[in-house]
This record gives structure tokens, C-alpha cells and sequence, in this order.
């Protein structure tokens, strides 16, 4: 059984996209939306393990470096450009027009999954806070103070 | 918290974990049954009113052009000619697109998801073997399980076993994920065929309205030269009438061809899916499996068990596990004993595993299931698009005569 792709793998998915954006003198609307996507991968990598590895979100996180993103980007590129940006295929819409859709759809999930793997680090904060409050806090509005101050 | 408020024994009665929900069921949809010809027309697209006048007007501008002819003339000819040449395209297309679907269940019945050697097949087969190995039962077995308490090296020896097995399961994991995306991916490109073959069989429908309008219209006029012109009626009958008729069972048959490929594509799908949910079902009661297992290392062995797969639990609840262990490790053998028949038990690990076996023979069953019923799928397919295929050589032998540029009617044969 092949081991998962690592964070090594995963990261050089994502410049071998980039490699390929370059080569293939990408136009900027996609090179932006593919940095953006990129982004959000590389801030929930650290954090993949909030999500637990054999969670759907792990997995779309992997996948979308690795396979999602490289044969989107991949079947738009090789297409003819002119051909690709100006002729119809599904109903009005372009190829490029077509790859912008799967591109935002990619980078609005994978923002989804990092603010989810963010929260899971933002319980621990919280719970912190709790444990401090516990320990320290004063309890608010919690009836009549019976400190007895110092003897002294 | 609960657990840790005072002694043990003055504590309301623990309640065991239920178990997660009852074991998924896949059900593999059933072979569907022979479409006969007759059938055809009801179950494919209908002819929508909108398109009857067009329809009706073709019929009408035929009949026409006919009754204007001389029979025997070239343009009679013609007109014959466009009788025999009516839906050619959209049969062959279908016979093509049928031709192409009955290769489509035998590579889903080699390659497919249900097949052994398939990706999602051998994955699972790898899930079995390592989870056969992590299974409690099979590592020491079940009484001794309790005699070793309290906490021998065995459990610490057994938990181990999980942190060896993490990249294993990761990879697993991960595969099992892939297999759905394949899964996705098949069913994806199954639904467009469907979408193409909907489109195809609407024509198809369309033209066997028109031969049944030609049929009755001409049989008509048959009937009404009969006595005043033997001749014509009899040629009308052999040349034109002969032709729409064998024309009209020929979109039969392609119509109900077409209606069984577009039935056995539903089967792949249906079958792909109910696999989709079994190996998801898989994933999660072997992460839950996993979850219990670190919850129980650390009830009975007071081993903190980090796995990769559910760390996101460590973080969360591992300091409470830890102290309630403590709590029990520091009474007396009472509590020790109900430790081991309270909520984190070996038990409830050993639930969780029968739960993924559980899964997994209800796949294989399923498995079967679907094979049996993909054979008689593709049994029923292939017997239907040999039907088709006597007259796609019908009309290839048409078309080497067309390019010869033969267009005479004599030359015909008349059956």
C-alpha cells in the first residue's frame, strides 16, 4: 500500500502547478486564483492533523494539490489559447471561463477547510481562556464577595 | 466530568457506549428485465406535442411528393429511397453508443469497482489484513483480556502494534478516498453517456412515429387504389409501404436496445454508488475504531496512543481520559474491575472492530450481489445488440451499393 503523499509532496504538487501556470504563460485570472488556492493549502498544512488524516477534509486538502488542481489547470492548458478563451463549449461559457468556475469552487472549499482546521487550534485558545478563568478569574455577578482580606 | 466526582461507586450507573448505528447495507439493484419492442416506444422519451405538427407536416410533404411521382419513376425512386435512408443516422448511432455500452458493464464487471482486482477491491483487502492484525481478540484473546488486568506489558505490546500500523492505515485511508474519487469520477462520465443516449432515443422515438403516421397513411391509399389501380397499390405495397415497415421494426428494435444499454447504465451507477457508501463506511468505522482504541489505551494501560488519524480527539479530551485512569489506577481492584467493564473497555474496542468486519463482509456480499446481477445485465445486453447488429449489416451492404452510386429500385431485393 503506498504511503499518502507527505507535506514534501504536497508542497511540490503545488510548484509543479505553478511550473506549468509559467510555462504555459497562464493569463493573470488564472495565475490569481491558482496562488490563492495554493495559499490556503499551504496555511492548512500545518493543521492537517486537526482535521484528522482520514477525514473527507484531509483527504480534499491532498487531493486538491495533488490531483484537483494539476488536471484542472492542466486540461485548460492544453488546449489552443485562442481557441480555449474564446470558443463556447458549454452553452456560453469558454474553457477558460469553465476553469475559472472549478478554480473558485477549489479555492472557496479549501478556505472553508482552513477556517475549520483554524477553529480546531482556536478550541484550544478558548480552552485555555477557560482554564485561566478557572484558576485566577473571579467569578462575575457571582453573588456577595466573602473574601476576608488580609489578617493583618 | 461526571466520572471524576467522588468514589466510583457512588456515582450513577456508567452506561455503556451505544455502538455506532447498525451495520450499513448496500443493496445491489436488481438486473433489469428484457424491453420488449413493444414496450419501446412507452418507456423511451415521449414525443412531445410540440413536435407532432413538424412531424405530422413531414409525413404529409411526403405523401405528397409522392402521390406526385409516376411509379417507377427515378424521382419515385427517390422518394422510396428516402424511406429506406429515414433514421439511418440516429439507428447507427445508437447501435454505436449500445455497441459501446455492452463493452462498459464487462469493464465494470473486470475493472470496475466490484471486481477483485480492482483498485477499491484490493484497498479494501488491505484494510482487512491490517485491521486483522490491530484486532484485539486475535491478539491475546478475549478472557485473557481481563486476566491481564492490571496492565500488563501485553496491552502496552498491543497499543504499540497501532503506531506501527499508522502509515499503513494512512495509506489506506487515503487510498479508500481515491477509490471514491475513481468511483465519482466513473459515474460522472456514465451520466453523460445517459444524457447523450436520452437525446438519441427522443429521435429514435420521433422517426417511429413517423413510420407508425407513414404505415397508416399509406396503407390508406393502398386500400383506396386497390380496385381502380392494382398496379400502383401493388407497387406502392412492395416498393414504399414494405420498406417503412421494415424500417419501423428496425427503430424498434434499436429504441429497445437503446432502452436496455441505457438500463444497464443505471445498474454501473447504482452500483458505484452503493460502493461509494460502503467504502465510506469503511473509513469511518476504522477511524472510530481508532478512536476507541486510544481511548482504551489509556483506560487500561495508561498509554497515550497519538495516532495521526484522529489527533484532532488527542488534543480535546486526552487530559480528561488521562485523569479518570488515574482516578481508577489509584483505587482499589473494585474500581480496577469496574474499569474494565465501565464505558472504555476492551469490549467496546472489540465492537468497533467487529463493526469494521461488519462493514466489510457487507461489502463483499454486496460485491457479490452486484457481480451476479452485472452478468445477467450484460447477458440481456448483449443478446439485444446482436439483434441490432443484423441490420446495422443490412445497412452497410445499403451503403457499399449507395457508393457504387446504385440507386435503382429494381436492384432492390423485394424481401
Amino acid at each position: 500500500m503506498p504511503a499518502p503523499p507527505t507535506e514534501q509532496d504536497i508542497l511540490a504538487a503545488l510548484n509543479r502547478v505553478n511550473a506549468m501556470l509559467t510555462e504555459g504563460n497562464a493569463p493573470p485570472i488564472v495565475t490569481s486564483r491558482v496562488v490563492r488556492i495554493a495559499r490556503a493549502i499551504n496555511d492548512t498544512l500545518p493543521r492537517l492533523r486537526n482535521l484528522g488524516l482520514g477525514s473527507m477534509e484531509g483527504y480534499s486538502v491532498v487531493a486538491t494539490a495533488t490531483t484537483y488542481l494539476p488536471e484542472a489547470v492542466g486540461g485548460y492548458l492544453r488546449l489552443p489559447r485562442e481557441w480555449a478563451d474564446t470558443r463556447p463549449i458549454d452553452g456560453y461559457k469558454t474553457s477558460l471561463m469553465v476553469l475559472i468556475e472549478q478554480l473558485e469552487l477549489l479555492a472557496s472549499t479549501m478556505d472553508k477547510i482552513l477556517d475549520a482546521a483554524n477553529r480546531a487550534d482556536a478550541q484550544a485558545l478558548l480552552a485555555h481562556g477557560m482554564f485561566l478563568e478557572a484558576k485566577f478569574g473571579h467569578a462575575a455577578g457571582g453573588g456577595p464577595d466573602l473574601q476576608l482580606g488580609s489578617p493583618t | 466530568m461526571t466520572t471524576s466526582d467522588g468514589p466510583a461507586g457512588a456515582a450513577a450507573e456508567p452506561m455503556p457506549l451505544a455502538p455506532p448505528d447498525p451495520v450499513v447495507t448496500l443493496t445491489a439493484p436488481e438486473p433489469p428485465a428484457v424491453v420488449l419492442e413493444t414496450q419501446a416506444p412507452k418507456m423511451a422519451p415521449p414525443v412531445s406535442a410540440d413536435a407532432l405538427p413538424e412531424l405530422d407536416a413531414k409525413v404529409d410533404s411526403f405523401m405528397t411528393a409522392l402521390g406526385a411521382t409516376q411509379t417507377g419513376s427515378p424521382e419515385f425512386a427517390a422518394q422510396a429511397e428516402n424511406v429506406r435512408t429515414m433514421g439511418d443516422a440516429e439507428i447507427r448511432k445508437a447501435a454505436e453508443t449500445s455497441n459501446r455500452m455492452l463493452d462498459r458493464p464487462v469493464t465494470a464487471l473486470k475493472e470496475g469497482g466490484l471486481a477483485e482486482g480492482s483498485a477499491v477491491g484490493k484497498t479494501l483487502l488491505e484494510l482487512r489484513r491490517t485491521v486483522e492484525d490491530l484486532d484485539p481478540s486475535q491478539a491475546t484473546g478475549a478472557k485473557r483480556w481481563l486476566d491481564l488486568l492490571p496492565f500488563g506489558d501485553k496491552i502496552t505490546d498491543y497499543f504499540r502494534k497501532y503506531q506501527s500500523a499508522q502509515t499503513q492505515l494512512n495509506g489506506i485511508l487515503h487510498s479508500l478516498r481515491n477509490g471514491q474519487d475513481e468511483l465519482t469520477k466513473d459515474n460522472v462520465a456514465l451520466n453523460l453517456e445517459k444524457t447523450n443516449l436520452w437525446a438519441t432515443m427522443g429521435r429514435l422515438n420521433q422517426y417511429v412515429y413517423v413510420a407508425e403516421r407513414l404505415d397508416a397513411k399509406l396503407s390508406a391509399k393502398i386500400a383506396e387504389l386497390e380496385l381502380s389501380d392494382p398496379d400502383t397499390a401493388r407497387t406502392l405495397s412492395q416498393d414504399v409501404l414494405f420498406y417503412v415497415r421494415q424500417k419501423h421494426q428496425d427503430l424498434l428494435t434499436q429504441l429497445a436496445v437503446s432502452i436496455q444499454s441505457y438500463l444497464a447504465i443505471d445498474i454501473i451507477i447504482k452500483n458505484n454508488i452503493e460502493l461509494i457508501k460502503g467504502v465510506d463506511r469503511a473509513s469511518t468505522t476504522t477511524v472510530s475504531a481508532l478512536r476507541t482504541a486510544v481511548i482504551v489505551a489509556q483506560a487500561l494501560g495508561n498509554q497515550k496512543l497519538v495516532l495521526d488519524q484522529i489527533s484532532a480527539l488527542n488534543t480535546t479530551t486526552s487530559g480528561m481520559i488521562q485523569r479518570t485512569s488515574e482516578m481508577l489506577k489509584d483505587n482499589s481492584a473494585a474500581i480496577q474491575e469496574q474499569a474494565a467493564s465501565s464505558t472504555i473497555g476492551i469490549e467496546q474496542l472489540q465492537a468497533a472492530f467487529a463493526n469494521i468486519y461488519a462493514t466489510m463482509d457487507s461489502i463483499d456480499e454486496f460485491k457479490l450481489k452486484a457481480l451476479d446481477n452485472m452478468s445477467a445485465t450484460i447477458g440481456v445486453l448483449e443478446h439485444e445488440v446482436d439483434k441490432s447488429k443484423s441490420y446495422l449489416d443490412r445497412v452497410q451492404q445499403h451503403d457499399a451499393r449507395n457508393a457504387q452510386g446504385t440507386l435503382d429500385l429494381s436492384g432492390q431485393p423485394l424481401n
